[in-house]
């Protein structure tokens, strides 16, 4: 901590500094809140969405174990029971299950590291509005008989326009996609913020471990969800413009849906697992009073966890007739991912055997997790063994091991997580009374429920099955099972009238720390977090200083008012937390609220092929956009003093800026969707060679080599217009010419190539070739129109004089995107002309 | 691009590496399988077995590789603390769980004939 003498500022605090504060970042009143784009708020609301979802989601579980309870029942028509499962596994996995977990670090985080707020409160408030109109509608179709119900992986062939006609599986797949789109927002403000707003020397040792396994759910959201993003792509424009990608007759296979929707899936599990893992590693320390063992290993056993789950995809694939030592390779490292998760366990248990265990909700609900989790991981190394999953693969017994892995490596931790920092976030604490009830109800009922599962499943009961005869003796398991679910059903409404009892939301004077917890979010906090921001020096700062609360009270700390006049936030270095510049956040604004509700508008109005209307909310919301962008990259102003005489600068460009960071993490999801994209060409091309054409049906070469030609050169172009920014004695018409010859060029290349490959007589609902190449040109499109309104968008600039050699992140930006987007086109044209030439 | 700026890159690469060869072999000897095993029986199996043992001493090469630039880190640097030590002490950790990893993987091969 700070040397106990000398603080960063002196006292008294100028008397209106704390009056400036608070007006800043005052939260806007009665409906303007949806304006509000700070993550207390944000947080909420997310977090009580997320629950919501859960909720609904929960009643279709009860209403199919209804259905389930009894032999030959007609409570549910099969149709409606195919709806009901769908909308329950996908809404529990998309619109309850990451959401959450994500709502939780928005809210959390910058308490936690000492930031005023994440780094992009706009993004983060587009992200959550995105996500509650896009999930409400896709829950809506429910009650129109218009859900998908292909089950929540929509395996090919049967979601395919031949076997699932109707709008649902299109919800489905443009619903999904779009809330994806809002989960890789939500991910890289974690990741920026993780990395780039702790509060200075919280080096990554002294971490809080909720923050460590936050940046790898989000690392893992990069890598993972751009597949499934390009498996949705894929299956809409089969389904749309019979481009047939899984079409076996014409060379596709629906196998490769499952590899990309896999390579996603099972990583999806650990994305929902770690961060639950993570307020586990928060709350059992403070349960025992005692530090976490083994701190290091932990994190090892997080880096190697995010790892191994994307070489598990394949045992999803057991029963595919892929070859048997294939299988073997995923089996083994299915077993492999045991070790790191075993690792976390006896940390916690050796945590809880070095201190002493206070029998609290929260303690009650991890030690459950710790039950219910162990058993689902046991089964999941026993499905892991080949021979095993092929007896139990697709029955009752998975849908038990699944169920054991994720309610109790998350629902159960999740509520852990809500009985703890209920107090940091409410005037009142959740009741411990009724807790521990709501406890003993859970997890009687979760067992009650789901282990009789694993002896139907044993028996043969096949999932997704919406009835059986009497004949198959799955009545009495499956009555016991329909009660214990309601048993669940009542711990959770009760932990709805706790909530509705106890939880009293507010920005300041909440409950405080009633736990005697260590880390910084349990600091005196308001709506614009810490009054004074520490320097830290320990992974426990408030249980070796304990006078730091007041200290941070008294504003005796850097930044205790805001220099700026305006939101700010320090940001400091990627791993030693060296203070390195003054962030200006933005307040409340319309922007976000609007673009969110005009996309998600364009995303379901295109399901409803409503094209027009869906065109004209799409530009609106790409208007507000840019709105939102244009009051961004604000002009730099002189150093400030944030205390200690230490003077940050309030602008910084290259990798310094957190903007820079944003952009490297958007290109990592695109480089991760092309990638699934080079992989599915690829291996569409082992499963069907003879659908690609023979050399003399290729394009001339010369028409690639012109499009590399204008690639490189429009690289070489936009280096140019760097070194003629505007500046004090150079005006904008240089720079404005060289990008707009830079974006002419990109386009040109794009136009080229798909000329060339029309003109060669190459269609894309011919065959999966003919599909794949022009999958590429759309990719390529994607960006290129991102890359135009991009340049559009710093011309623009440039002329209103928002854009010049020193205030250029707008450039920066372009910059990083056009050369990713140059590399993209360069490989995509080796791709689809270098390798017929090669493999034929 | 600054030094501390490189001095993290450094670091990141480290931690990142063990895990990223651990995927790449296995990555490697699950592609070779598909691409290979589609060929004449005996001469693939042949093929197969030679590219799993080439792929596994690419791979272990590759991790004794970045535990040698930690050692040579330490070296330089034995005073460090904070992030750079914790985090090479966290590569260290991931490269023996990487090699398990790698053990993992091939001891299917032990077992089952190639090309099975």
């Amino acid at each position: 901590m700070v040397d106990a003498v000398s603080y960063p500022n002196t006292l008294p605090r100028p008397s209106e500094e704390l009056a400036q504060l608070e007006a800043i970042w005052a939260t806007p009143g009665g409906w303007r809140i949806v304006t509000d784009v700070n993550n207390t708020v944000i947080g909420l609301f997310y977090t009580a969405t997320a629950v919501l979802f859960f909720l609904l989601a929960g009643i279709l579980a009860l209403l199919m174990r209804l259905q389930l309870a009894v032999p030959s029942n007609t409570f549910l028509s099969q149709e409606a029971y195919n709806q009901i499962f769908t909308m329950h596994g996908t809404v529990m996995m998309f619109l309850f299950a990451v959401p959450v977990v994500e709502a939780m670090g928005i809210l959390l985080l910058p308490q936690m590291l000492g930031a005023r707020d994440l780094p992009f409160p706009r993004l983060g408030a587009y992200a959550f509005w995105a996500y509650l109109v896009g999930g409400l509608i896709f829950f809506g179709t429910l009650f129109f008989d218009l859900a998908p119900s292909g089950g929540w992986f929509m395996y090919p062939p049967l979601s395919s326009s031949q076997f699932s006609p109707g709008p649902g599986a299109d919800f489905w797949l443009l619903g999904i996609g779009f809330i994806e789109i809002s989960a890789i927002a939500g991910a890289i403000e974690i990741i920026v913020g993780v990395l780039r707003t702790r509060a200075p020397g919280m080096t990554l040792d002294q971490m809080p471990m909720f923050a460590w396994t936050m940046l790898i759910f989000a690392g893992m959201i990069v890598f993972a969800f751009p597949a499934v993003i390009l498996a949705t792509l894929l299956l809409e424009l089969e389904r749309a413009f019979n481009w047939p990608f899984f079409i076996a007759a014409r060379g596709g296979d629906a196998l490769l849906w499952q590899h990309l929707f896999w390579f996603f899936g099972h990583p999806e599990v650990y994305i929902i697992f770690l961060p639950a893992a993570g307020m586990v590693s928060m709350i059992v320390p403070t349960m025992c009073a005692t530090p976490l063992v083994g701190y290091r290993l932990i994190v090892v056993a997080l880096i190697a966890t995010g790892f191994f789950s994307f070489g598990l995809w394949v045992h999803h694939m057991f029963t595919t007739g892929i070859p048997a030592l294939s299988l073997s390779f995923f089996s083994a490292a299915s077993m492999a991912v045991a070790l790191p998760s075993g690792i976390q366990v006896f940390a916690w248990i050796a945590t809880i055997a070095s201190g002493r265990l206070r029998w609290t909700t929260p303690s009650l609900f991890v030690l459950g997790f710790l039950v219910i989790f162990s058993l689902g991981g046991l089964t999941g190394v026993m499905v892991a063994m080949v021979p095993f999953d092929w007896q139990a693969h697709d029955t009752y017994f998975v849908v038990a091991h699944f169920h054991y892995v994720l309610v109790g490596g998350m629902v159960f931790p999740l509520f852990a997580a809500f009985y703890y920092w209920a107090p940091a976030f409410s005037r009142l604490a959740l009741s411990e009374q009724l807790g521990k009830w709501i406890f003993l109800l859970m997890f009687a009922g979760f067992n009650v429920a789901f282990f009789p599962m694993h002896l139907t499943g044993l028996m043969g009961m096949p999932r997704r099955v919406y009835t059986y005869p009497a004949v198959m003796q799955w009545d009495v398991l499956n009555m016991i099972s329909t009660i214990g679910a309601f048993l669940l059903a009542a711990g959770i409404a009760i932990f709805l009238v706790d909530v509705v009892r106890s939880l009293r939301p507010a920005m300041s004077k909440t409950a405080g720390n009633v736990w005697g917890a260590a880390t910084l979010e349990w600091l005196p906090n308001n709506v614009y977090g810490l009054r004074s921001i520490p320097a830290v020096t320990s992974a426990y700062p408030l249980w070796h200083h304990p006078q730091l609360a007041k200290e941070i009270e008294d504003g005796r700390h850097f930044l205790p008012g805001s220099i700026t006049g305006l939101r700010e936030t320090i940001v400091t270095s990627p791993f030693d937390a060296t203070p390195q510049y003054l962030l200006r956040l933005p307040g409340p604004g319309w922007t976000p609220f609007l673009a969110a509700v005009l996309t998600a508008a364009f995303f379901m109005l295109l399901t409803v092929k409503a094209v027009v209307l869906a065109l004209i909310c799409g530009l609106l919301g790409i208007a507000m956009t840019v709105v939102w962008m244009w009051g961004s990259d604000l002009k730099p102003l002189p150093p400030v003093d944030i205390g200690a005489n230490l003077k940050l600068p309030t602008y910084a460009t290259g990798s310094l800026s957190h903007a820079w960071w944003a952009m490297i993490v958007l290109l990592l999801v695109a480089g991760s969707l092309y990638l699934s994209y080079v992989f599915s060409y690829l291996y569409l091309w082992t499963v069907s060679p003879q659908v690609w054409p023979r050399l003399s049906a290729l394009a001339p070469i010369a028409y690639p080599i012109v499009s590399a030609l204008l690639l490189v050169l429009g690289s070489a172009i936009l280096e140019i217009a760097r070194r003629v920014l505007p500046g004090r004695s150079r005006s904008s018409g240089a720079f404005v010419g060289l990008a707009g010859l830079a974006a002419a060029a990109l386009t040109g290349a794009l136009v080229i190539d798909v000329l060339a490959q029309w003109r060669a007589g190459l269609r894309p609902e011919s065959d999966a070739h003919g599909a794949m190449v022009y999958m590429a040109a759309f990719l390529q499109g994607q960006l290129t129109i991102a890359v135009l309104a991009m340049t559009g968008f710093a011309i623009a600039r440039s002329f209103a004089g928002r854009l010049d050699r020193k205030r250029r992140v707008a450039f920066d930006n372009l910059g990083l995107l056009y050369h990713y987007t140059v590399g993209q086109g360069l490989l995509g044209l080796l791709l689809v002309h270098g390798f017929p030439r090669l493999a034929g | 691009m600054s030094d501390t700026f490189k001095l993290s890159l450094g670091n990141l690469l480290q931690v990142l590496a063990p895990p990223l060869i651990w995927f790449l072999h296995l990555t490697t000897v699950y592609a070779a399988e598909a691409l290979i095993c589609i060929g004449p029986a005996g001469a693939a199996a042949t093929m197969m077995a030679w590219t799993i043992a080439l792929a596994t001493v690419a791979a272990l090469t590759a991790l004794l590789l970045t535990a040698w630039t930690l050692h040579r880190d330490n070296a330089r640097h034995p005073q460090s603390l904070g992030s750079s030590r914790f985090l090479r002490g966290v590569s260290h950790l991931l490269i023996l769980l990487s090699l398990l990893g790698i053990a993992w993987t091939i001891l299917p091969t032990v077992f089952l004939p190639t090309c099975a």
